[in-house]
């Protein structure tokens, strides 16, 4: 990895998803879309264990399972994999949106002082924002009357 | 042209996930707010309930489907961003390949038995 390094002097490896310069919120948004896929995939990995080898075994091998993870640290848990999934969710739909280029507008002359398409449409990523946390909220909301 | 359409697929994949994994996080965590009646979605007579029902098989496998192929194509694509080995590419490329043919073959005969089995 180190002499790889050597002949590519402007690879940052996974640091560079925390810290490469000049940083604005998309490229926040970016690190956190990662950090959450990769909770996300942790979440399933287990739960696919959880769903499969131990609901395979029986009733009472699901309850004891079941049960084991109703302790408050794994509730905690099941409440920030909500919001990671509504987070990589829906700033991936704003992904998927700019990537076929539908939220950045049409090209514009560069005219000094400059302003790239992601900051002239920054509306459409304010707007994801608030839809997550409104979804947030509303899976707080269901946790603090007693839901699953 | 073989990598954009695996690239489409993933993006396909990624909707696909959204809108299978938001029914069931909405039938397991949003219970009380949508009343959906389930006083327990995690109970044994839930789970089983909607194990023996073919839709619910149909979503779970389905969502079996995207989500492994998202979640796979996504960490294929951080861990080649920290390498240009080609031994890795190769490497990640099959591990991936089998463990998630492995993963989906177990995954979705689970449900596939409980559901034969009642």
């Amino acid at each position: 990895m180190q002499a790889e390094a050597k002949h590519r002097p402007n690879l940052l490896g996974a640091g560079g998803w925390f810290w490469a310069g000049n940083y604005k919120m998309e490229r926040y948004l970016y690190t956190l879309h990662r950090v959450t896929g990769l909770g996300i995939l942790l979440f399933g990995i287990f739960h696919l264990i959880e769903t499969t080898f131990f609901r395979r075994q029986g009733e009472s091998v699901w309850q004891m399972t079941t049960g084991f993870l109703k302790q408050p640290l794994f509730e905690v848990g099941l409440i920030l994999v909500a919001f990671a999934f509504v987070i990589h969710a829906l700033n991936g739909l704003r992904l998927i949106l700019q990537e076929f280029g539908i939220t950045l507008g049409k090209p514009k002359r560069p005219v000094y002082p400059y302003q790239d398409a992601l900051r002239r449409k920054r509306g459409y990523t304010m707007l994801a924002i608030a839809v997550i946390v409104i979804l947030l909220l509303v899976f707080l909301l269901n946790r603090l009357v007693g839901g699953g | 042209m073989f990598r954009t359409r695996l690239r489409l697929l993933f993006l396909l994949s990624a909707v696909g996930t959204a809108v299978f994994l938001g029914i069931h996080m909405a039938v397991q965590h949003l219970n009380n707010v949508l009343a959906t009646g389930e006083l327990d979605p995690t109970s044994w007579a839930s789970t089983i309930g909607r194990a023996t029902q073919s839709g619910w098989v149909v979503i779970y496998i389905l969502l079996l489907v995207f989500a492994l192929y998202h979640a796979l194509y996504g960490l294929r694509g951080i861990i080649l961003e920290l390498t240009t080995s080609e031994k890795a590419l190769r490497a990640v490329n099959w591990l991936f390949i089998v463990g998630g043919v492995i993963v989906f073959i177990w995954a979705s005969y689970v449900p596939l038995a409980l559901m034969s089995s009642r």
